[in-house]
């Protein structure tokens, strides 16, 4: 059953992802500025900006290009960037460690901090930490991520020098070390929404028929708050959480200028700029198939969760 | 069996329990019980009728000590078995839970989790107070799903209740509120939401248990013909307050009060040829505009100038038998008058 509708989804991931690059084709292609005038300067010559698109193929009409760029995918190959030297594949393979462990290491940090402050929120329902707790979450809410990124920076980086200001550092501990606050920027910004959800169908679920009549049998509270309250709670909390995780995979690139991180964000931003067509289409890519694994992964938890989902 | 230490007193004693509501809108608090007492044999089954809103529930909630926020209760006592629960410590409380007293609901489907297995809810709480193991907590849990007469059980019980058939999920919640032996068992309209062939089975599964097991009910519905099938003593409950009080018989055969001979001139009966039911006039009031004096006045056909102020405690009228009403003669005379025409 699951199996069936994971490869479903699966190969549905395809005519979405082919969509997505499309779209980016065409609209890269129709903002001004060329990829011949970025790398010769704006004072080349016709004859030289001729011989560039020539060399890589710019000169064609749009569909041959599209065309030729899907016959190089499905070969495995993403093409050559424009400027590196270098094929998007291996660029881009160097740089996935570091988005995936902002991305995961956000998403487990953001879960560390939500899943027991929306607990002690929800017993507490109505009552001062409630309250207090509930504030903090919607001023997180309010808070864009380059400033939280920054004013962690200065905190933690400058202030109380505990971490690195940017940079991904060496060797594993190192990498943790600068990751830290990146992470916790992720973290930060998704927390608050993912609290929210979680204190609601908390409350939800420990003011239900079942949670009443599991203490009329003499389950224990704990009992109670976690296989009755927290296991119910979860569902709803799961999509949550998934879709924010699909929304940061956008967000990623902010993170990764504000903390200088060798992520594919900041190859994004550097290779739109250059025009540079390639890696921004190969990037494009990458992060369509991250976000639909995601929400994939996010409606897997959910049927494993809820028994009454059936897919 | 276990020994009771206090074996004089009845199991349960509920003395001048009143419970206030908070409503959610205007934050204004309301009287939703007001002095109700009444008691509990060992092996007796009470019934605790009235209408929806008369405070039934609630004062079933308040013995289990479970009740919703923004529900308190601000002054009585509820003895069992000489504790009073609502002194007592949440330790106490807790361990009694089940073990003690224990409540089935109205509504099996909202009242079991609906992402754990059935069998695992039938045991789970009797499993943490006896520290079985896993296969000891299965081989209970299929014996009392035999007992409560769960066809297949040892499929049924690896099933989610959203699997179920309503009448199974109603045995199913039997089964755990009676996994800890219980000496006293709340039920809350447990067969208001089955339909009437399934309702039949329950009651007679609920009278089996109580013969097999001994255990003491206090059943509350709005169903007299339950109540007459199943309950020894009754309490009739309107507005907050209890207004009539005795043997089932007693009560239904010659109300005591006008509400409760309301109450049994709308219920049909199938022996008895009845042109019409005769209902109660107007609606039962919602809290918050209980009306002074006897809060049953405005609907009362012997309702005069005493009765709309003062208060209207429950009077013993015979050894065993207590009515709110000032009026009873006139209504005793009444009914007489009518049996002669």
């Amino acid at each position: 059953m699951l199996l069936r509708y994971v490869t479903r989804r699966l190969l549905l991931m395809v005519p979405v992802a082919l969509g997505v690059t499309l779209l980016v084709f065409l609209s890269i292609h129709m903002v001004p500025g060329s990829p011949a005038y970025t790398f010769l300067g704006p004072h080349a010559t016709k004859n030289s900006v001729a011989a560039f698109n020539g060399e890589w193929g710019l000169d064609r009409p749009l569909p041959v290009q599209y065309w030729l760029f899907l016959d190089r995918l499905v070969h495995g190959n993403l093409g050559e960037s424009l400027f590196y030297q270098s094929s998007v594949t291996s660029l881009i393979s160097s740089r996935i460690p570091v988005t995936l462990s902002l991305l995961i290491g956000g998403a487990v940090l953001s879960v560390i901090i939500a899943v027991p402050l929306a607990a002690w929120a929800a017993v507490k329902s109505g009552k001062l930490t409630d309250q207090l707790i509930r504030f903090f979450s919607t001023a997180g809410l309010g808070m864009p991520s380059f400033w939280i990124g920054t004013t962690l920076i200065i905190l933690f980086g400058l202030t109380f020098p505990l971490f690195p200001v940017g940079g991904y550092g060496n060797g594993f501990w190192g990498h943790v070390d600068s990751m830290f606050l990146p992470c916790l920027t992720i973290a930060i910004s998704i927390a608050p929404m993912l609290l929210r959800s979680l204190r609601t169908s908390l409350i939800d679920a420990l003011g239900s028929d079942y949670v009443a009549f599991a203490r009329a049998k003499g389950t224990s509270a704990r009992t109670v708050l976690m296989r009755y309250g927290f296991r119910n709670a979860a569902i709803s909390a799961v999509s949550v959480l998934g879709i924010n995780i699909g929304f940061l995979v956008g967000g990623t690139v902010i993170i990764e200028t504000v903390f200088a991180l060798p992520g594919l964000g900041q190859l994004m931003i550097a290779s739109i700029l250059d025009r540079d067509f390639p890696i921004v289409q190969g990037i494009t890519l990458i992060f369509s198939v991250v976000v639909i694994l995601v929400y994939l992964l996010t409606d897997v938890a959910y049927a494993l969760l809820d028994p009454r989902v059936r897919l | 069996m276990t020994t009771t230490t206090s074996s004089t007193g009845p199991l349960l004693q509920v003395e001048d329990l009143c419970i206030d509501v908070t409503l959610v809108g205007s934050k204004k608090t309301v009287p939703a019980v007001r002095n109700v007492s009444f008691q509990v044999g060992a092996g007796e089954v009470v019934g605790l009728v009235g209408e929806s809103g008369s405070g039934k529930s609630l004062t079933l909630r308040t013995i289990l000590g479970i009740l919703p926020s923004g529900v308190r209760a601000t002054s009585g006592r509820i003895l069992f078995e000489g504790v009073d629960l609502l002194q007592a410590s949440k330790r106490t409380v807790n361990r009694l839970r089940g073990t003690g007293i224990t409540m089935i609901f109205q509504e099996p489907m909202t009242s079991l989790n609906p992402i754990a297995k059935v069998g695992e809810q039938i045991v789970d709480a009797a499993r943490a107070k006896h520290s079985w193991s896993k296969n000891e907590a299965a081989e209970h849990a299929l014996s009392l799903a035999r007992h409560m007469g769960i066809p297949d059980p040892e499929n049924t019980l690896s099933l989610y209740p959203h699997e179920l058939s309503g009448g199974l999920r109603q045995r199913v919640m039997i089964a755990a509120a009676l996994a800890c032996q219980p000496k006293l068992i709340l039920c809350d309209e447990p067969t208001t939401a089955l339909d009437v062939t399934i309702q039949a089975q329950i009651i007679r599964l609920l009278v089996q248990l109580k013969n097999e097991l001994g255990m003491s009910m206090l059943y509350v519905t709005h169903d007299l013909a339950v109540v007459a099938q199943l309950c020894q003593r009754v309490e009739v409950m309107y507005a907050g307050s209890i207004v009539e009080s005795g043997s089932v018989s007693d009560v239904f055969q010659h109300p005591d009060h006008p509400y409760t001979q309301g109450l049994a001139r709308a219920t049909p009966d199938v022996d008895a040829v009845v042109d019409h039911l005769t209902g109660i006039r107007g609606n039962a009031p919602t809290l918050g505009n209980w009306p002074a004096g006897c809060a049953f006045h405005p609907r009362c056909d012997y309702a005069s100038d005493e009765c709309q102020s003062g208060n209207f405690a429950l009077r013993e009228t015979q050894p065993g038998r207590a009515s709110a009403c000032i009026h009873i003669d006139q209504l005793h005379n009444d009914v007489a008058t009518q049996g002669r025409s």
